[in-house]
């Protein structure tokens, strides 16, 4: 079986520097190139196992041969296991390209898995976040994916669509023949639909927080020890901590992986006016990261209490955690968390915190993805519009006209209504040697 | 014989507007009848348009087809249908004179120039080589003794309606037939049979026909005609009827005509198993709708008078095949007919019909090349429906004698279009009848912008005169300035005060005239009253057809918008061409059932492909991405 495309070669680890990085050519001249650039297959070589040998660059390493069909991409493939430094990787491509490879595009190779069949795009869009899952909740996110559970969620929505634009076809098409048709009362139906994407917009709110990570913004007054809270957490020195106030001018985020939950932790500089003009834009920062967080941590110096600012801030941010830090300087309210970022008191309390965000969570619900997302934002703005026509003077058949991008922004969900567009988008957000 | 390009058999609605169309652009046409004064005739009601099928009428009309000219002569009676529904669905429902419209048909058709008229029965179709190469024929009266006629021509269009093993039933009474006093055509059957064409089954049937001097009139109310609703045709201002038009009346079935068919059904040649064909969901017969809304305790009537003197009524919405006295029983029980004279009972006919699955995108056969199928034998029911299958096959036949390349009809261009790729694409599993629903993009295909939709398309392909396109060049004149003036007249602020001095809501900034005639309240009276008030030139077409161009866009400005998103993004599937060789087998993920599917059905664009029942999304995606990444690959390669 031999492939209609050409063979295109790329790294399918990461970039390195690494102690080992693997190669893939993939496509009808695989093994030919394969063979040309390393020396280790014996002429009687077979599949899937694995040779040691030298490479054309002069390295060494192994190398394994795939039989069409029975490969990642469905083609004739070779994989190269080389060191993993930059020039050897460079290196060993070259000679693949100056052999007649062409270099992967980015998705390239899942693309050619979908095209020979072995994946269908619902599960390219998954293996697309089993690659980026970095935590053990974002695996089980992607495998969910993987088995269609928002699909099936949301052809039951493109179905209740289609019922009620089927009842306004009927009324547009029949009532000269055999009488006025009665539309029923559109209004509930048009609101259930309405309700169910916006629960699913919802969930996916809270499967951002698994997928993209829970991001905690921890803001405060100058020298409360915000940095120190960071550093505790993450068990090095990143942030500059000092004892000068304001030392944390912009903000610095850091990724954490606590117990498979994928948390981002973003160091602000501490809200107060200042008169340093960088200081001053690096306050304003912080309070734009606060306002997109996902959860705020609103961390004070127990032995200097709360001012009249910090109480205005935790009036509008009414969802924040206060923190009391320094609790050897001084007492807290009840309410409130006590920790000390110096001795690390407290500190189990708050990952506790972070676990509990994450528990009864999202694992076990169908979430849409960014592109989904989108979708049924427009479904949701179309149904409006339809639900707007049925209720105007305005004839009937126009509703239609809404009723009809619904479904079809639905259909891109589920890719029942497939578009290139659709296609494009799912492979364009991969990256090379995927 | 001599040598013909174009051969049309039938000269009903399909056949005319084929022949005509054929002839028209300039190709040497035969047409062949079995008798020729059965041109144009009108076997079952005596209406053209109603729903989505005004639309049809309209588009033919739109390409310079005859239906719509014929109908504004022989028009009696005519009125405006969906109004309350919608700028999609409302058309014209016009009547027309079953004496004086074949007669009007007729004489067109034997003045037509290029067009031959031959009274006889083709009988087969000669090939060669995958082609058609002419047509056999006999004359009708003796067809089964003389020797067989030859008629060479490049393509041949059958529109044979349903004369193909024709056979109709009225109660118990089984009659070879066509249609009322028409014989059927036997031979070519067989002769499609051989060629590997699927023929199956259909049926369809007619209402009994009652003497208008035998109703009561004071219990059936009349709806008049609506003369400002015509003309039908864009060549025309006006119609040409002969004398004031005719209304039409309305009336009711009641529980006792239930009672009657639901006692008799045994005596119906549907439901007593007698007729194998399958019959239109859509255009029920009495017993049908009985059957299947019992909910409904009375269904609409409607008393249609077929010419301009005659007696004979058409009783719509009573289409049967009950027996003789059963059918006069149950018309008596209809408020205005309980003295009823039944002058024709109504009868079903059974007749076979050709698998549309078989045709290409141009009605073409896949079978044998320069085949062309139109109209009621590929499974439609109605004559606009047969008009549109007619002037698309005459197109597209005239361009294959021609070597030229086929014409595409996209579904959101014309209800022709919806209508061509539903039969080729889905097939018809009951007689197709066009509905609005059936198109998706049904809001940009009004019955009122066919012309703006299809005669540029005319006059490119040579179907459209100099008059039609010296009328729609100005017509498209007039909403172009009009839309221009609409678009750079303005009321702002200042004008308040005098727009609140006509009723009109005051302006928070400034508007076009454009945008305020979004105002339910405003139309174009309204604004040349208050470009007036306010001191400024507007110029408006005089025009009323241009005129309502400009309400229509206005009003409906939004919708139009979001339904040109929509048609663009299907435009897309269908503007990907699928090579006529494709081999499916090459996408290894796809499944049996849809590759069975494009193998039978060959689809031309992935669009087509994405339509057919059955063949899965996943596939398409695949399909989809293999030709992107095919062409892309093509892309790099020529690079390199």
């Amino acid at each position: 079986m031999s492939s209609l495309f050409d063979t295109i070669v790329a790294p399918i680890t990461g970039p390195g520097p690494a102690a080992v990085s693997v190669i893939r050519l993939s496509g009808s001249e695989a093994w030919s190139i394969g063979r040309s650039v390393f020396k280790g297959f014996p002429s009687e070589a077979q599949e899937r196992h694995l040779y040691y040998g030298g490479f054309s660059t002069g390295d060494d390493g192994y190398g394994v041969m795939f039989e069409a069909g029975r490969s990642y991409t469905g083609e004739e493939s070779v994989e190269l296991s080389i060191h993993g430094s930059r020039a050897a990787i460079q290196g060993l491509l070259h000679e693949c390209l100056n052999h007649g490879a062409r270099a992967a595009e980015g998705g390239e190779f899942t693309q050619r898995a979908f095209l020979n069949g072995r994946i269908d795009l619902t599960e390219a869009e998954a293996v697309r976040d089993t690659i980026e899952a970095q935590t053990a909740a974002q695996m089980k996110l992607a495998n969910l994916h993987r088995e269609g559970a928002l699909h099936r969620v949301v052809r039951d929505l493109s179905d209740q669509v289609t019922g009620i634009l089927a009842a306004v076809e009927a009324s547009v098409d029949f009532s000269e023949e055999v009488g006025e048709v009665d539309l029923g009362d559109l209004n509930p139906r048009l609101d259930s639909v309405t309700d169910s994407i916006e629960a699913l917009l919802e969930r996916s709110q809270s499967a951002r927080i698994v997928r993209e990570g829970l991001r905690i913004a921890i803001v405060g007054p100058p020298n409360a020890g915000k940095s120190s809270l960071l550093n505790r957490l993450l068990g090095a020195d990143r942030s500059i901590v000092t004892e000068i106030p304001g030392t944390t001018r912009d903000y610095v985020e850091e990724q954490l992986d606590i117990e498979g939950n994928y948390v981002v932790l973003i160091d602000t500089a501490g809200l107060r006016d200042s008169n340093d003009m960088v200081e001053s834009i690096g306050i304003q920062r912080s309070r734009a990261a606060a306002a997109q967080a996902d959860w705020i941590w609103f961390v004070y110096d127990a032995g200097q209490g709360l001012s009249a600012e910090d109480s205005l801030f935790l009036q509008e941010n009414s969802g924040a955690l206060v923190i009391a830090n320094k609790i050897d300087l001084g007492a807290f309210p009840k309410d409130q968390l006590g920790i000390s970022a110096l001795t690390g008191e407290g500190i189990n309390l708050l990952l506790n915190g972070i676990k509990e965000r994450f528990s009864g969570g999202p694992e076990q619900l169908p979430v849409p993805t960014q592109r989904h997302r989108e979708h049924l934002r427009e479904a949701k703005a179309q149904l409006a519009d339809a639900r707007g026509t049925l209720n105007s003077p305005r004839p009937d058949d126009l509703a239609a006209v809404s009723l009809r991008a619904a479904m079809a922004e639905l259909g891109q969900i589920t890719g029942e209504t497939a578009s290139p567009d659709m296609i494009e988008r799912i492979f364009r957000d991969f990256c090379i040697g995927k | 014989m001599e040598r013909f390009d174009v051969v049309v058999v039938g000269a009903g609605h399909a056949g005319i507007e084929a022949a005509l169309s054929s002839a028209r652009m300039g190709l040497k046409t035969a047409c062949v009848t079995m008798r020729l004064d059965r041109i144009g005739h009108l076997p079952c009601n005596c209406s053209i348009g109603g729903p989505a099928k005004g639309h049809m009428a309209r588009e033919v009309d739109a390409l310079g087809g005859q239906m719509g000219v014929t109908t504004d002569y022989a028009l009696t009676h005519i009125r405006r249908v969906g109004t309350s529904k919608g700028p999609a669905v409302q058309t014209v429902r016009a009547h027309v004179c079953k004496d004086l419209y074949p007669e009007l048909m007729q004489q067109t058709m034997r003045s037509q120039p290029n067009l031959t008229l031959i009274e006889a029965m083709v009988t087969h179709i000669e090939t060669a080589n995958g082609k058609v190469t002419g047509v056999y024929l006999s004359s009708p009266n003796t067809y089964h003794l003389t020797p067989n006629t030859f008629i060479p021509c490049t393509s041949v269009i059958l529109t044979t309606g349903t004369f193909l093993n024709g056979l109709c039933h009225e109660g118990k009474k089984k009659t070879s037939a066509a249609r009322h006093g028409d014989q059927p055509s036997i031979s070519l059957s067989d002769w499609l049979l051989d060629l590997g064409v699927n023929l199956r089954r259909f049926k369809t049937g007619t209402t009994p026909r009652i003497r208008k001097s035998s109703i009561d009139f004071t219990k059936a109310p009349a709806l008049d005609s609506e003369p400002d609703a015509g003309p039908f045709s864009f060549l025309h201002d006006q119609t040409f009827a002969r004398a004031e038009l005719l209304p039409c009346w309305q009336t009711r079935t009641t529980a006792e005509t239930h009672q009657i068919i639901g006692d008799n059904l045994q005596e119906s040649a549907m439901y007593s198993g007698q007729i194998e064909g399958v019959g239109p969901r859509y255009c029920p017969s009495i017993e049908d709708k009985v059957v299947r809304f019992s909910g409904k305790d009375s269904h609409p009537v409607f008393l249609e008078q077929e010419t301009w003197n005659g007696e004979e009524i058409y009783v719509q919405g009573v289409s049967t095949s009950l027996s003789a006295e059963v059918q006069i029983a149950l018309l008596r029980t209809i408020p205005g007919l309980e003295n009823v004279d039944m002058m024709r009972p109504g009868y079903a006919v059974e007749y076979d019909m050709a698998d549309p699955l078989q045709l290409t995108p141009h009605l073409m056969s896949k079978l044998v090349d320069g085949l062309f199928l139109a109209g009621q034998l590929n499974g439609t029911s109605g004559y606009e429906e047969a008009a549109g299958q007619g002037i698309v096959a005459g197109i597209n036949a005239a361009r294959f004698a021609q070597n030229e390349s086929p014409i595409d009809f996209p579904r959101h261009t014309s209800f022709i279009g919806v209508m061509v790729d539903d039969l080729v694409t889905k097939g018809v599993e009951d007689p197709y009848r066009m509905l609005t629903a059936r198109a998706e993009h049904r809001l940009m295909l009004r019955h009122d912008n066919a012309d703006q939709r299809l005669t540029t398309l005319g006059r490119e392909i040579g179907l459209v005169d100099d008059l039609r396109w010296a009328r729609f060049c100005d017509k498209q004149e007039q909403i172009a300035r009009g839309f221009a003036s609409l678009e750079n007249t303005y009321v702002n602020e200042s004008h308040n005060e005098k727009l609140a001095q006509i009723g009109q809501d005051a302006v928070r900034q400034k508007a076009s005239f454009f945008d305020l005639m979004k105002r339910p309240s405003v139309d174009l009276a309204k604004l040349e009253e208050i470009a007036q008030i306010t001191n400024q030139t507007l110029w408006l077409p005089a025009d009323s057809k241009a005129r309502e161009q400009l309400e229509l866009n206005a009003m409906y400005d939004g919708y139009l918008k979001q339904q040109t998103r929509q048609a663009d993004r299907a435009k897309k599937l269908d503007e990907m061409k699928i090579p006529s060789h494709f081999e499916y087998q090459t996408l290894k993920g796809i499944s049996y059932e849809s590759l069975e599917k494009l193998g039978r059905i060959k689809p031309t664009t992935v669009g087509q492909a994405s339509r057919i029942p059955g063949v899965r999304p996943s596939d398409i995606a695949l399909l989809i991405g293999f030709l992107k990444a095919s062409k892309s690959l093509a892309g790099k390669r020529n690079d390199a």
